[in-house]
């Protein structure tokens, strides 16, 4: 995985409402409840493609008392899962 | 709303209505126009007892659903009668015993409605109204949504629905389909004791669903049948046997997907479901209801319908 990799996430609606996020993804039909943190990510991914290097800035902007590892981890996790689950497309 | 006098079912008498329903009666459903065929007697007295308010409709009104119900022609009609129901021709279900015809009528509609009305997403819930808000209370069989709702229903809140709620993808209101609720085994006898004025259908043993009775509508919301309502409350029921009664926050994102549970045509409608049920989290209050006491319910709704 390089920072040159890009990401976005492709035909999905979010709704928030407060700490909570639900998306819906129009090509699988499936809806998820997603944390905060997943969920501005996604919803940020939903709006334009980002840049890994992107994506870990703006994590950190989401996660002010997380260290870098935690950082780190957290993106890879995610990234994992969600295109796992088809709403990331890396490019 | 026209001043021209309006005919309803209660304006014929059970020979003219047995007459019509042989030749085809033609009545309102809420928004929903129905043509019901048949030859058996009980339905003409299904009829008369709970659908007296329904609208008759005119010779051109388009119909939506036209529904028959008949018994097999075979010998078994002479030694085990039997009835099927029909839909353009088409019979959905496996035929059921004769006795349990006006069940199979209710079970039938309910079909037509939550397998065609895709102009909505339906919940299966109830729904009632007071004070100009709709309470969606969607449930399981079991889970005490018809008992609430025929109590609410008979200390005057209006009702919309006991079996689903008809949500517009178009103006996110509710539409209203009032017909008889349908109470099954101890609830019939609790309700029956609360309100002895009550009229109930036929009480049929020994369905797949128990025994079952259906409880004749409010007059009131059967003419409201055209109008629909903003629904400001999402509650899900629970009844059991002595629990307390306790009304809990739901978070709207948790209430989104276990009301998406309780869909039938979530998935059919695909993202247009998805704005849908998201405005109505969006709009309504989401509780989750424990109780066993009805009239501590009944407060409590009561209450809620003021806030």
């Amino acid at each position: 995985m390089t920072q040159l990799t890009s990401y976005k996430a492709t035909s999905i609606r979010c709704r928030q409402w407060q700490d909570d996020y639900v998306i819906y993804d129009q090509l699988s039909g499936d809806t998820h409840v997603l944390d905060v943190v997943s969920g501005e990510l996604i919803c940020a991914l939903s709006k334009q493609t980002m840049s890994r290097a992107k994506l870990l800035a703006l994590l950190t902007e989401l996660c002010v008392d997380a260290t870098e590892s935690e950082i780190e981890s957290y993106l890879f996790d995610f990234i994992e899962k969600f295109e796992l689950l088809g709403l990331l497309i890396s490019e | 709303m026209s001043n021209l006098p309006v005919s309803n079912i209660a304006s014929l008498s059970k020979s003219q209505l047995q007459q019509a329903i042989i030749k085809g009666l033609d009545f309102k459903v809420g928004r929903f126009n129905v043509r019901l065929v048949s030859p058996i007697v009980e339905l003409v007295t299904h009829l008369h007892h709970l659908y007296g308010a329904n609208e008759l409709l005119a010779k051109e009104d388009f119909i939506d659903f036209h529904v028959q119900l008949s018994s097999p022609s075979t010998l078994r009609r002479y030694f085990r009668p039997q009835v099927n129901f029909f839909l353009d021709g088409y019979a959905p279900f496996k035929p059921l015993p004769y006795v349990q015809a006006s069940a199979l009528f209710e079970w039938g509609l309910n079909w037509c409605i939550a397998s065609h009305a895709n102009q909505y997403l339906i919940i299966h819930a109830a729904v009632v109204e007071h004070n100009g808000q709709a309470f969606i209370l969607p449930g399981t069989p079991g889970s005490g949504k018809s008992t609430l709702c025929a109590a609410l229903v008979n200390q005057g809140w209006r009702l919309l629905s006991d079996e689903m709620t008809l949500l517009s993808t178009h103006d996110g209101q509710i539409y209203p389909v009032p017909r008889p609720i349908s109470l099954k085994n101890q609830s019939i006898d609790v309700i029956k004791k609360r309100s002895p004025q009550s009229v109930f259908g036929q009480i049929v043993n020994d369905t797949v669903k128990g025994t079952v009775g259906h409880l004749c509508p409010p007059e009131l919301s059967v003419q409201m049948g055209e109008y629909p309502v903003f629904a400001a409350k999402l509650i899900f029921p629970k009844y059991k046997q002595g629990a307390e009664t306790e009304l809990s926050t739901l978070s709207k994102s948790k209430a989104l997907l276990r009301a998406a549970g309780d869909c039938f045509n979530y998935n059919l409608l695909g993202v247009q479901g998805f704005d849908s049920l998201s405005g109505l989290v969006e709009q309504c209050a989401c509780y989750e209801f424990h109780y066993s006491n009805l009239d501590e319910a009944l407060i409590l709704f009561t209450e809620l319908s003021h806030q």
